[in-house]
């Protein structure tokens, strides 16, 4: 598919940056012919995947580094969250609704992933980082009816 | 960093580095915050903004007989989960509150570690039977909660005063 854009971003892996990252990829998106209730689904998919590295890959290590790409096609958006933390020992556990490793946490992440993209894919060797894709289309959702029409 | 305090159940949440925080109770004051002119009237208002540990938020508390309103604005994420979560357990520690009521009306963003703290609250306040509610979410902000299956445990309602009035 043709590519319109493409960015490519590199942060520590501190709390702050999770505001910073999702922001950014939602101000990149909006190239695109996104609908706000897109752009806000964006964000917390971007949320969820950079508040992962941060807490789990890096074990809240300030010191380390996330990338993110994201590329845009005249009909969808491609994001890659990596970083080069712990990885994830069962990928299909932890993919799981409400599993979490941390007792104090919801295990959700993946789920509004899931949820809030068109495409969703976790790559993770244990002790070698992980990288999470994903996609949103434009236009997949119906037109909404408000309530004046 | 200004620090008015009447109700003694209320203090500033310790451990926050390079804040600023206002807190007041049942007073009027009118200050200048980032130069810019604020009035606070008749409420216990927590200002603060985390220099480099993520977006402002803002949190409003308001005690009404044992009912602890809250009304964070900004967005609750990871970068404030630990600063919220703080707030939220030491009022609940030195106040009288059983049951929690949160405005998310001037929330506009929620990602799950901005729910757990929610969530956490509920855990705690409902072993004790208290009850939790959630007025007035943004569209948005309630399709993530809607997702997560929050209601399920937690009542919505359209406004304060109808959950006060649930608590009855
Ligand atoms: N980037 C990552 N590095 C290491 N482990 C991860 C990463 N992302 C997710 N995980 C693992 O997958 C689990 C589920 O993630 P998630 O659904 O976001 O839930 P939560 O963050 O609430 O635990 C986490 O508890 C963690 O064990
Ligand atoms: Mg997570």
């Amino acid at each position: 598919m043709r590519l319109i854009n493409q960015m490519k971003l590199e942060f520590l892996s501190i709390t702050a940056n999770v505001a910073f990252a999702r922001v950014t990829v939602a101000a990149f998106a909006s190239q695109l012919d996104f609908t706000l209730a897109d752009l806000e689904e964006i964000k917390v998919a971007v949320s969820e995947a950079v508040g992962n590295s941060i807490i789990h890959g890096y074990e809240n290590a300030p010191d380390k580094f996330i990338r993110i790409i994201a590329a845009l096609m005249p009909e969808e958006l491609e994001i890659i969250i990596e970083d080069d933390g712990k990885g994830i020992e069962d990928l299909n556990k932890a993919l799981l609704p409400a599993y979490s490793t941390d007792a104090e946490r919801l295990g959700l992440g993946f789920v509004f992933m899931k949820s809030f993209m068109d495409g969703f894919h976790v790559e993770s060797v244990p002790g070698n980082g992980t990288k999470v894709s994903l996609c949103k289309r434009v236009g997949t959702r119906l037109a909404q009816v408000s309530p004046e029409q | 960093m200004a620090v008015l305090r009447k109700d003694p159940a209320y203090r500033l949440p310790g451990g926050c580095v390079g804040c600023y925080g206002f807190i007041a109770g049942r007073f009027d004051i009118t200050c200048l915050f980032k130069k810019n002119l604020v009035r606070f009237s008749s409420k216990l208002i927590i200002q603060l903004t985390k220099l480099g540990r993520g977006a402002p938020v803002l949190l409003d508390v308001e005690l009404k007989e044992n009912t602890l309103l809250v009304r964070p604005s900004g967005e609750l994420d990871l970068g404030v989960a630990d600063y919220l979560r703080n707030t939220l357990e030491e009022t609940l520690d030195r106040g009288q509150a059983r049951n929690l009521v949160v405005n998310l009306a001037k929330v506009s963003f929620i990602d799950s570690s901005g729910l757990g703290v929610l969530l956490g609250r509920y855990k705690r306040l409902s072993k004790s039977g208290g009850k939790v509610f959630i007025v007035s979410p943004q569209p948005h902000v309630r399709k993530v909660l809607e997702l997560s299956g929050i209601f399920r445990i937690m009542n919505e309602c359209p406004s304060e005063k109808e959950a006060l009035r649930k608590i009855g």
